[in-house]
């Protein structure tokens, strides 16, 4: 994205728009000008003239970042868009956020966070090798991996024990153990925001939380094949092994 | 006819044709009186059969610019026309009163009233201003007891007003709300209940307040004619169970369009129900909380949209989930129409689904997709006619993820683009001329550079000759909004070459009164023009003196004018209803100083003089 470049040549003229007229309750905010600093004189006020100071003086400085170009006064229906279009920022799922374009304003760690958008929930897909069927795990309700380890070996015993009565004898349910520490047959995995593949269990909680978009077990014999290539759907990660 | 309405229709042709004085009251109301200045011999009886048979090729005429000029020719033509025309359309309800229109066109079918100006979508007018629906449906009740069809822009609509609406017309089919509000979940259950012909309900963009009421459980039991239900804007939740079993007994049903409350998994379950649908709005478009989970299996949701072969159209993805969205790959090769504006898409997850979208004609959407994702769209819709690029974050300051780069690829790739709305941060000349160049079928070209007076952010020069070369090139051109740092030269060149132009949108531009009268003195076809927050004054105002009669309205707001010279337009234009305001409705605090001061003037022209619903803080001069 190009930076936006701030030489614009201003007339002198548009000192004098103003109107001699009634007050309006918006105004211009001084560090968000388009304008360079040096030429804060020339600075567009959209009210009274008069008051200009005045102005300057009262206006909230709420939000305080580095950035140069703090939350600018307000002005009255600008930029023309309807309301209903206007708290997709607050409102909207953090899973399509495309991080680097997003900044609130606010405290730099929100941008990253995600957040449950609902109340009760964070659910991120999970697939298991040997199984079609996937599920989902509500992580908002977990705060340890020992647990999510119990949980996914709830979710899947039933269904890989239903997948394997295929098979010569039928066997008793199994519990699937040893999914964070590379002991067990199947090792639990992750796909993070920027699209990585990591074993869980290396970071902290919330921090994986934070980043997680969907959950893999694989085969713990298929790690390195599985983690260096990237890899489509459940279905391709079967064929290949 | 009584000899008072022989004077209405009268004054009503007077002011189309410009007539010689309007016939004197004696003249019998027959089929063999003279127009005042033909020096033909009256027409005999045939005349009748000529009626009849001007009547039945009427018929055939829809388009109301054509029915314009035909009810122009003389009396025989108005008054015939007059009798056939079945779709009425008014584009300002204080152009004429209900009581007018009820006495001109006696077999009205279909109605279209649009109420407020736009820029009352942007909270620059106060609330309770009018456009209130309650009197057209008053008289339209007992003088069209046939109509079949509503729609309504911008009005005030009361639940009162939905149910009298419900209760007058046994025939009633389609009811259409756009950006309307003053009615709730009341009134749309008593339009869904007493409507038993009902074929289309569509709520769009409207402001629906929710009283609590199970509308959807509303609609007859049995099978409906339901083709159309739009309730995407209604933010309250509805009973889904209901909504299915609706489904289940409409089987015209071709769209639907439901709102935020619908999850995934409800979705899918319409879909299954819904095969035929050509127009979906998808909701939510994500997981609930309650279903998905510990104890489901997850529906197939691609195969859901593959099993909709008729779907052209989707929109919703209200609270989007972007895993899901691949979903909706098998109908990208026949989707016609996409709206993701409600949906914060990274480039990433966008561009592997528009690669599929070949035919693809009307593309809304939010700047997230950046410049990348407008290059992605570039490359595969061709047949790209409509582009709406919306801001995920409407301030002035945000870092701003598309740009000329994007416009200008946009340009490259959909030659055969007609209408386009861009919100950005900053923006070139060099872009939008190139726009200019590569996109001659323009007729909607609307640029919303946030930052105000922003200038071209390479050259640091104003944006006058972009959009110079958009009124110079762009010869269908007829709606213009314009944006950034503009000069008076600017609109020189818009008076001068914009030929076509009906709507011109300013805001925040402009040196002069010199601007305003470049517009004024040029652009022919001019019909509405709003203005804000720009240094035009009175002697602007003064100059189009010659024009307010033959346009819709003129909206100015924070200019420089003052009551003086809108006194003088009201004086010297009878049939221009001036009326003057400001933007909050207390009428108290009136500074003796800026007692002179106009913040608001919307001026429009009528039939029938200024209206009489106007709240106190409204002055009509």
């Amino acid at each position: 994205m190009d930076d936006y470049s701030r030489n614009g040549e201003i007339s002198p003229k548009l000192l004098h728009l103003i109107p001699q007229g009634r007050r309006r309750n918006w105004f211009h905010n001084d560090q968000a000008s388009v304008y360079n600093k040096e030429e804060k004189n020339l600075e567009l006020k959209l009210g009274p003239p008069g008051e200009d100071d005045e102005h300057i003086k009262k206006e909230p400085k709420d939000k305080t970042t580095s950035q140069k170009r703090t939350a600018p006064g307000r002005v009255v229906g600008w930029p023309p868009v309807r309301s209903f279009r206007k708290n997709l920022a607050n409102g909207s799922s953090s899973n399509g956020v495309d991080v680097k374009n997003q900044r609130c304003g606010d405290d730099n760690g929100r941008a990253k966070t995600m957040e449950p958008k609902r109340q009760g929930g964070l659910f991120v897909k999970i697939n298991m090798y040997g199984v079609p069927i996937g599920r989902k795990v509500d992580l908002s309700s977990h705060n340890s991996y020992e647990q999510l380890s119990f949980t996914v070996d709830k979710l899947f015993r039933g269904l890989l024990a239903a997948q394997r009565e295929s098979s010569s004898f039928g066997e008793e349910e199994k519990p699937i153990t040893g999914l964070l520490d590379g002991n067990g047959e199947y090792t639990l995995t992750y796909e993070d925001n920027e699209g990585d593949k990591i074993l869980v269990g290396d970071v902290p909680w919330h921090m994986f939380v934070s980043s997680v978009k969907r959950l893999r077990v694989i085969k713990t014999t298929e790690i390195s094949s599985a983690l260096i290539c990237t890899y489509g759907n459940g279905k391709q990660e079967k064929m290949r092994s | 006819m009584a000899e008072e309405d022989l004077s209405e229709m009268a004054k009503d042709v007077e002011l189309h044709l410009k007539l010689d004085p309007p016939l004197s009251a004696n003249n019998k109301p027959s089929r063999s009186f003279k127009t005042s200045s033909s020096s033909s011999p009256p027409p005999c009886d045939t005349s009748h059969v000529l009626e009849n048979v001007l009547e039945n090729v009427l018929k055939f005429l829809e388009s109301r610019r054509d029915r314009n000029a035909v009810s122009l020719v003389c009396r025989s033509w108005y008054r015939v026309e007059a009798q056939t025309r079945s779709e009425v359309f008014i584009g300002n309800c204080y152009s004429l009163s209900p009581a007018r229109l009820a006495r001109r066109f006696t077999r009205v079918r279909s109605l279209f009233l649009k109420g407020k100006p736009r820029f009352a979508d942007f909270n620059l007018m106060p609330p309770d201003w009018g456009a209130r629906f309650a009197p057209w449906v008053a008289v339209t009740a007992k003088a069209y007891p046939w109509l079949e069809k509503v729609t309504l822009k911008r009005m005030f609509v009361t639940d009162d007003d939905l149910a009298l609406l419900a209760a007058s017309f046994p025939g009633f089919k389609e009811l259409v709300l756009l950006c309307c509000e003053g009615f709730g979940t009341s009134g749309v259950a008593v339009v869904a209940n007493k409507c038993r012909q009902l074929k289309v309900l569509d709520l769009i963009e409207s402001e629906v307040t929710d009283d609590e009421v199970d509308w959807i459980s509303c609609f007859p039991e049995g099978e409906t004619h339901l083709e159309s239900l739009s309730f995407d804007c209604v933010e309250s939740p509805i009973n889904f169970k209901a909504l299915e079993r609706l489904v289940v007994r409409s089987p015209f049903l071709k769209k639907l369009r439901t709102n935020r409350f619908v999850s995934l998994e409800e979705l899918h379950r319409l879909m299954v129900r819904a095969p035929q649908l050509t127009s979906l709005g998808t909701g939510s478009f994500s997981s609930s909380t309650e279903n998905a989970g510990q104890g489901e299996q997850e529906p197939d949701y691609a195969s859901a949209f593959r099993a909709c072969r008729s779907l052209v159209c989707l929109s919703g993805f209200r609270e989007l989930a972007a895993e899901y969205l691949p979903a909706i790959s098998p109908v990208c090769a026949n989707l016609t129409s996409i709206n993701f504006s409600y949906a914060n898409i990274s480039p990433d997850v966008f561009r592997p689904i528009i690669r599929n979208c070949h035919n693809v004609r009307v593309f809304w959407a939010l700047d997230s997709i950046c410049d990348e994702g407008l290059q992605a769209v570039a490359a595969t819709c061709k047949e790209l006619r409509e582009l709406r690029i919306f801001p995920f974050d409407p301030s002035e300051d945000s870092e701003g993820p598309v740009s000329g780069l994007g416009l200008q690829a946009i340009s490259e790739g959909c030659r055969k683009l007609e209408s386009i709305l861009y919100f950005c941060q900053r923006m070139t000349n060099v872009a939008v001329t190139a726009m200019s160049e590569n996109c001659p079928q323009l007729t909607v070209f609307r640029l919303c550079i946030m930052g105000r007076h922003r200038p071209d952010h390479v050259t640091g020069k104003p944006m006058d000759d972009g959009f110079g070369a958009i009124v110079k090139n762009c010869k269908k051109l007829t709606r213009l909004a314009v944006s950034g740092l503009l000069t008076d030269k600017a609109f020189s060149l818009i008076g001068e070459y914009g030929k076509l132009i009906r709507t011109l949108s300013v805001a925040f531009a402009g040196d002069s009164d010199m601007g305003l009268r470049y517009i004024l003195e040029g652009c022919p076809k001019l019909e509405k023009l709003e203005i804000r927050d720009s240094p035009f004054g009175d002697a602007g105002l003064r100059s189009g003196m010659h024009r307010y009669n033959d346009m819709r309205f003129v909206w100015m707001s924070s200019c420089r004018l003052s009551r003086g010279s809108c006194s003088d337009i009201a004086r010297a234009l009878p049939s221009v209803v001036v009326e003057v305001f400001g933007s909050d409705d207390d009428d108290v605090d009136v500074d003796e100083d800026n007692a002179d001061y106009v913040e608001i003037l919307y001026m429009y022209r009528s039939l029938d003089g200024p209206r009489k619903d106007a709240p106190k803080f409204v002055t009509i001069l």
